[in-house]
């Protein structure tokens, strides 16, 4: 009878565990990480009779916790994936957003500009058409500082996510060493029983570490574990964690490099960065945003040499020559500022190199490292592929330059030691550095600071030409090329002063080469001959001056062309358009630049290349949302296994609670059968 | 059998609600929007041709705006040109006036105040100021007046050659002013007796008359391969005249008193001495005002009493309604231009219409979203999310514990 209360009483206090455990399960349905427990049952050792043995009631075993270690690393690994895929895609649809956006984006600014030097070409002397090209190229001013210092603001935005990363980082580390520290010396280990609780614990800090970067766990003595980086750097050992840092990258002090801790030493662990949300960072900032910066940049060079260029051979409405529409692109401090030095070159740090852009058509973009070897060797690397485009030696002078396609990289001062880096990035800050250099409506140049008179001049006032050309031929306004000799940069001879045409007018006198044939010579106001007896062509139209800058005197800058049937002893007279008002012929040529191919080899123009930066952003941002929702559906697969196994069903624990009820009542009976039983023989003995 | 837990249930309904969520709200945008493509990554081909479209038709208004304002400075040029053109017409018809053998000196007199009034008038027309107060016909220097009159009274051509252009289209460009030099400078003169040398000055005799050009193709043949020039008219012993090129070549021979006929011009020389040298301007240009000023000054001051003035005052009228008709022939040439230009940007203005509906057209079809299948697709995802919503609810409330 006391084995049969005894019995009971094991009975009751084995369900009550159950229903403890059954009751921890229903609170815990919401709690995330939880796994699932059950109580193990198993019989108490049989008393042996000469009848044989009869059992003595049940035992609790273990308390179980279900959990498959297999399914909880998947959910890790598709954890760090859909981190990565969506720190990604939100930094990406952003930078979409701002760059497709029809208020944001750069496109209506530029066709807006466009617009507004067509209408002011039609009315050249118009101050209100001449305030809307001003107008309009602030605009377009605007919009260019205006993404770039949105990129900016992403730039800092996500080094602020990636330290604050770090930091989230940092502190799962601490715990998980902790954790592992508290289950290591959870009593009852030895025996088997594991503290649940801790366990779970820990899973779900591992499983919030690999939402911010991938990593493998492995299991260790004494129910720790192992965490590591992707490529085996150590992240906790046992109960030892290494600590996460982040500092200005000495290659580019824009960007922040991640660093890891452990034991006193300090590594870079850049490329061991993937997966997670520090992962889709480093994504972003290669991949999206560098490239935005390096694409918009290329828009404002061109744009600014182009209009620069076209715009210095123009005239302005009070006579003088165009000068800077833009800032210039290759401003001294501003060529020395594409130019990064790595903080960790050898003292003393002195080196001076500056970048110029040569031909902003065959720039390509990107960013370059220029590394010195032993004697002035130096090799260049693409920054995205890192592969050497150019090697060679840089004798130690100064303006040694290396040529490379688009620009130029010029050696200045400073000593260069073996091991020294520089970033080279062309185009990096150009729409930062854009700005609009003319401020006045007439300083606009509209019109071309050259003409034609058909004629010969008889007297100091350029206006006085005696037409007494007896031929029909006929010569055109003239188009100008340059005011300065690309080969050397000095003004060419009719352009060293303002108002005027230096060695003008120029004469073009016609005449018989005594076989019956015509040719023509051009003299300069002091009587000396540019072109001496160059045969003329019927029928076509002949160019006057020569288009090659190396040609000397021939080449003055500008071009005209004569055709029709001059008759020997005619004259042309070519001299500074003084007093041209109401010429247009830049405004044209300026107008013109925004359909012509001047960027990418010469293939796109303005709007095309900031096109292709929208569509490159676009492919990647739709290419991220498809590979974001491949990696949720994936986490929730995987999630859902997980849950399979370890997640709480509250039906399934409302049927066991019944189930522990009914069988803690009936053990209850049991009790209560051994006490009549007892009673029955108590009095049978009264 | 697989295992849900209850929070598989509650997630799993509640991300499927998300989605839907999501996906409705895009239909929204699109509906709300008008476009499909709201963000290039909807599309990023389409969204790169969309910005290409976007300027194309940017482009193409602006070139519209051009046409209908080069239509305008060509319709301005055009109408100044007719006005010029009735001018001359009253000149000529004054000339022929003039040239009425009846006239007194007073009548001279009236008819060259009332040409003085012309020329005037013709100068205000060729000073024409388009809308922002430049001269139209002074090339580039459109401050500047076309003609000036000079303190001589004469009126002198004042601008440049220069040509404004504008661009109608991709490459296609047309020019809206013409500098006044070609049109009322530079015109063709008749031929005309431009210097005489007598050979006793105390006696300056000798005169040229009906000098008329009757062939022109003569002339060119006479001076090929070079153009026409001046001719020297000199006259020999007993009569003899020869007429010389500027080279000193021989273009044919006459006699004094007798009309005869060199390179295609038809001459009488009277009253010439031997060693009297007369030049012949051929080839020459006069002003349309120099042609008007000389007929002025030749009506008032020729005196027509002796033969050698009634033959001078003969050539002057002949001279002038021959100039008169090349000034007219010079402007009509000009308006058969205009008429032409303004031709090209009629077609140029039918084509960029067709090119800007064209590329809105196409613009639409990448951008535009298609209204009856987004509003299908809106009530078929509303109702999925409603039935979406009514099942999760039902779901939800299932529980064992109630039954308890």
């Amino acid at each position: 009878m006391s084995s049969l209360i005894n019995i009971g009483l094991t009975g009751i206090i084995g369900h009550q565990t159950a229903l403890n455990t059954t009751g921890n399960n229903i609170t815990n349905a919401n709690t995330p990480g939880y796994s699932r427990q059950e109580v193990q049952f198993s019989t108490q050792p049989e008393q042996r009779t000469g009848a044989g043995s009869i059992g003595s009631g049940v035992n609790v075993d273990n308390i179980r916790r279900l959990a498959s270690e297999y399914l909880v690393q998947q959910v890790r690994e598709d954890t760090s994936l859909s981190g990565e895929q969506e720190a990604l895609n939100t930094e990406l649809t952003r930078l979409d957003d701002l760059l497709g956006g029809e208020s944001t984006g750069l496109s209506s600014a530029l066709n807006n500009f466009f617009a507004a030097l067509q209408n002011a070409s039609e009315d050249p002397t118009s101050l209100p058409q001449r305030q809307q090209i001003l107008s309009e190229a602030q605009q377009v001013v605007n919009r260019f500082q205006g993404i770039n210092e949105q990129l900016i603001q992403q730039r800092e935005s996500v080094k602020t996510q990636e330290q604050q990363g770090v930091k989230d980082a940092n502190t799962l580390l601490k715990s998980i060493a902790d954790l592992n520290l508290a289950i290591s010396e959870s009593p009852g280990l030895a025996q088997g029983k594991m503290p649940n609780e801790l366990l779970d614990q820990r899973d779900e800090k591992l499983r919030q570490l690999s939402e911010l970067v991938s990593i493998r766990v492995s299991a260790a003595d004494g129910g720790q574990v192992n965490v590591s980086l992707n490529n085996g750097l150590a992240l906790v050992v046992g109960n030892n964690a290494a600590e996460f840092g982040t500092r200005e990258n000495a290659a580019d002090p824009t960007q922040l490099e991640f660093t890891l801790q452990s034991g006193g030493r300090t590594l870079v662990v850049d490329d061991q960065i993937v997966g997670g949300k520090l992962g889709g960072l480093r994504r972003f900032e290669t991949e999206g945003l560098r490239s935005a910066f390096e694409d918009l940049g290329n828009v404002a060079l061109a744009l600014s040499a182009e209009i620069n260029h076209q715009h210095e051979i123009g005239m302005d409405l009070e006579g003088d020559l165009g000068g800077l529409f833009f800032t210039d692109i290759n401003d001294p401090a501003v060529q020395n500022s594409r130019v990064i030095a790595n903080a960790n070159n050898q003292s003393p740090q002195n080196t001076q190199l500056a970048v110029e852009i040569t031909d902003t058509g065959a720039l390509q973009g990107g960013t370059y490292t220029l590394q010195f070897g032993n004697n002035g060797s130096y090799e260049v690397l693409d920054g995205t592929t890192g592969e050497v485009i150019k090697q060679g030696r840089l004798p130690n002078d100064p303006k040694a330059e290396i040529n490379l396609p688009g620009f130029n990289i010029r050696y200045e001062s400073g000593s260069i030691n073996a091991g020294d880096k520089f970033l080279i990035q062309p185009s990096r800050n150009a729409a930062a550095n854009m700005g609009l250099v003319v401020r006045r409506e007439e300083d606009l140049a509209l019109a071309s600071p050259i003409r034609a008179l058909t004629g010969a001049v008889t007297s100091a006032n350029p206006l006085a030409v005696a037409d007494t050309n007896k031929g029909t031929g006929i010569i055109n306004q003239g188009t100008m090329l340059n005011v300065r000799n690309p080969l050397t940069n000095s003004p060419l001879p009719g352009f060293t002063q303002q108002q005027d045409l230096a060695n003008g007018p120029l004469q073009v006198e016609f005449s018989d080469d005594g076989a019956g044939n015509l040719q023509f010579s051009v003299f300069d106001n002091a009587g000396t001959a540019l072109i001496t007896n160059q045969p003329f062509t019927q029928g076509v139209a002949n160019k006057v001056f020569s288009e090659d800058p190396g040609a000397g005197a021939a080449y003055q800058g500008y071009q005209f062309e004569i055709s029709g049937k001059p008759e020997p002893g005619d004259t042309f007279t070519i001299d500074f358009n003084a007093g041209g008002v109401s010429d247009n012929r830049n405004a044209q040529f300026l107008a013109a630049l925004g359909t012509a191919n001047t960027m990418n080899g010469n293939s796109q123009s303005f709007a095309e290349g900031y096109a292709g930066l929208v569509e490159d952003v676009g492919v990647k941002t739709r290419q991220s949302q498809l590979d974001l929702d491949a990696g949720k559906t994936l986490l929730e697969q995987s999630t859902n296994q997980r849950e399979s196994i370890s997640g709480v069903n509250l039906d399934e624990e409302a049927g066991r609670l019944i189930q522990y009820q009914a069988a803690y009542n009936a053990s209850a009976k049991v009790i209560s059968v051994g006490q009549d039983l007892f009673n029955t023989l108590l009095q049978s003995f009264a | 059998m697989i295992r849900i837990s209850s929070q598989q249930v509650f997630s799993g309904g509640v991300n499927r609600l998300q989605e839907l969520n999501a996906s409705l709200n895009k239909t929204q945008q699109q509906i709300s929007t008008g476009k499909k493509v709201n963000q290039p990554s909807d599309d990023p081909v389409a969204a790169a041709r969309i910005l290409k479209l976007d300027q194309e038709v940017k482009r193409i208004e602006t070139y519209q705006r051009n046409t209908s304002l080069a239509d305008n400075r060509l319709k301005q040029e055009e109408s100044a040109l007719a006005s010029a053109t009735d001018i001359i017409q009253r000149i000529r018809e004054l000339t022929v006036q003039a040239g009425n053998g009846a006239l007194s000196v007073t009548d001279r007199d009236s008819i060259a105040a009332e040409l003085q009034e012309r020329v005037d008038q013709l100068a205000d027309i060729t000073n024409t100021q388009d809308a922002s107060g430049e001269y139209v016909f002074s090339g580039f220097q459109g401050r500047q007046p076309a003609f000036v009159k000079q303190p001589d009274g004469s009126w002198q051509y004042n601008g440049d050659e220069g040509q404004r252009v504008l661009e109608i289209d991709d490459g296609v460009t047309v020019p809206v002013s013409d500098p006044g030099k070609g049109i009322f400078v530079d015109i063709p003169r008749a031929v005309t007796v431009k210097d005489y040398t007598p050979a006793n000055p105390a006696a300056p005799d000798g005169y040229i008359s009906d000098l008329t050009l009757d062939d022109a193709q003569a002339l060119r043949s006479a001076f090929a391969p070079r153009v026409p020039d001046d001719m020297t008219v000199t006259i020999g012993a007993a009569g003899a005249i020869t007429v010389t090129d500027p080279n000193g070549n021989t273009l044919g021979t006459g006699t004094v008193g007798e009309p005869f006929t060199v390179a295609g011009v038809s001459l009488t020389v009277n009253d010439a001495v031997a060693g009297d040298t007369f030049t012949l301007g051929v080839g020459d240009r006069q002003s349309m005002f120099g042609t008007i000023e000389n007929l002025i000054s030749g009506l008032t001051s020729i005196d027509k009493g002796s033969p050698k003035g009634s033959a001078a005052y003969d050539a002057l009228i002949a001279e002038s309604l021959a100039n008169l008709d090349n000034a007219q022939e010079s402007i009509t040439l000009k308006q058969t231009e205009l008429g032409g230009r303004m031709n090209a940007v009629e077609s140029t203005q039918g084509f960029l219409e067709d090119s800007n509906l064209y590329a809105k057209d196409i613009r639409s079809q990448l951008q535009d979203v298609d209204y009856s299948e987004a509003i299908s697709n809106l009530s078929f995802q509303s109702f999925v999310l409603q039935a979406a919503q009514q099942s999760f609810a039902k779901v939800s409330q299932l529980s064992l514990f109630d039954r308890l």
